[in-house]
């Protein structure tokens, strides 16, 4: 980590307002992109964005430095949304709770509509689906992190995964088919 | 053998397929299609740049719960003022007594400030003692504003009858130096009074600022060589 990354974490521990900001700043888009995509609704999204900010502020003396300034918060950010996204369910402003039953992928198919970009189709996900898909497919996540962060089997992440791919696929038929030469050979072998 | 499902095509994109399902890609175009195209999405997950839009949160909006829980040092406005204030005071104290002891070193032989209640010219000085106590903001004001014009007064008839500089060795450069210290206060005054332009006190360490400016310039004119002086400023 830079050495003015590490001043500016100290700074902001104790408490420097212009520290935090540039905190704020340098981190936001990242972590405003990954509640965009979890949280989906971006009324919900906003509310639940500061409170991951909140929740990075408070954590900050807690921040030792093993990792990425960047990786630490946005772990925390993971948290935080998945914890906001099951209150909100238990409160009814979400859809459906997160479950290993693969079935609420399809829950919303007859209200699916052809996306232009894979954000757009992840929106279509069920929440349970669009965070194992998101987790997993753009965050990086395992499968074994997954279970651990939503309280589920590692072979119940990979179901919802794989559902939601195949949704995926089909919301973006557009998108996939357009130019198959680019994908290359799929001979068998290159299938592992 | 039948179709692989979307599902399983999916899968395949982290696991390996088993012999059975090896042997139907390799033979069925739609299969190996689907399977494509899942390999494009998982490149175009993995490549999903930040989704465009307007912040999420705002860092102000953050400001006031950072704060309730001490999360946020926060500078005392009051404190900041105070400090200006005491910084002007203290500038302004340097200039006033600089000038005094100029004035009573000089020994000149010409007049110097007349000790007591009484200014020059037969002014009468009703600033306030020092310890005074003020029973409203309006009589702390009115003190400040008579301490002002004296202060005023006082300048102006040291700037007219001052010749000490050529005694003391007070020279163009030291006036311009006490300029350049003048300028210093004046911004910071002025930069103080667009947060507080109601402040009386900052106010007048303004006004005080540039009355001494104006009678510093009046020294320089007259500490520089006659052919160099000013008219007016």
């Amino acid at each position: 980590m830079p050495a003015t990354d590490q001043i500016t974490i100290r700074r902001a521990i104790n408490g420097d307002e212009s520290a935090l900001r540039a905190l704020w700043t340098q981190h936001a888009p990242r972590i405003d992109a990954l509640v965009r995509r979890l949280v989906g609704d971006p009324d919900q999204a906003a509310d639940v964005a500061q409170e991951v900010w909140i929740q990075i502020f408070r954590a900050l003396p807690t921040y030792r430095g093993d990792s990425q300034f960047s990786t630490w918060a946005h772990r925390i950010a993971v948290n935080r949304t998945l914890n906001a996204l099951r209150s909100l369910r238990r409160h009814g402003k979400a859809e459906v709770e997160l479950e290993e039953d693969t079935s609420i992928v399809e829950h919303d198919g007859e209200r699916s509509m052809l996306a232009q970009t894979i954000d757009e189709a992840v929106q279509q996900l069920s929440p349970g689906a669009r965070t194992v898909f998101v987790l997993h497919d753009v965050e990086g996540y395992t499968h074994e992190e997954i279970a651990a962060e939503l309280g589920i089997t590692a072979g119940g992440s990979k179901s919802q995964l794989f559902k939601a791919r195949a949704k995926l696929r089909r919301l973006l038929a557009p998108l996939m088919d357009e130019s198959p030469a680019k994908d290359g050979p799929h001979d068998v072998a290159s299938l592992s | 053998m039948s179709h692989l499902s979307p599902e399983r095509i999916a899968a395949l994109t982290d696991e390996a397929p088993t012999p059975v399902e090896a042997a139907h890609l390799g033979e069925c175009a739609a299969c190996t299609a689907e399977f494509a195209a899942q390999r494009k999405l998982a490149r175009l997950a993995a490549a999903a740049q930040p989704v465009a839009g307007p912040p999420l949160s705002s860092f102000n909006a953050l400001l006031p719960r950072l704060a309730a829980e001490g999360l946020v040092v926060r500078p005392d406005r009051g404190a900041v003022m105070r400090r200006w204030s005491l910084r002007v005071a203290a500038g302004l104290a340097l200039v006033l007594g600089g000038g005094v002891v100029g004035r009573m070193t000089a020994d000149t032989g010409l007049p110097v400030l007349p000790k007591g209640n009484g200014a020059g010219g037969g002014t009468t000085v009703a600033a306030s003692a020092p310890g005074t106590q003020f029973t409203s903001p309006d009589d702390a004001v009115q003190a400040l504003n008579v301490s002002q014009k004296t202060y005023e007064n006082a300048a102006a008839y040291l700037a007219a009858q001052d010749t000490s500089a050529h005694f003391i060795g007070l020279s163009e450069t030291t006036y311009r130096t006490r300029l350049q210290a003048l300028d210093q206060m004046a911004a910071i005054t002025r930069a103080a009074l667009y947060q507080a332009p109601q402040d009386p006190m900052l106010n007048q360490a303004y006004l005080a600022t540039q009355s001494a400016r104006a009678t510093t310039l009046r020294q320089i004119n007259q500490a520089m060589p006659a052919a160099k002086r000013l008219g007016s400023y």
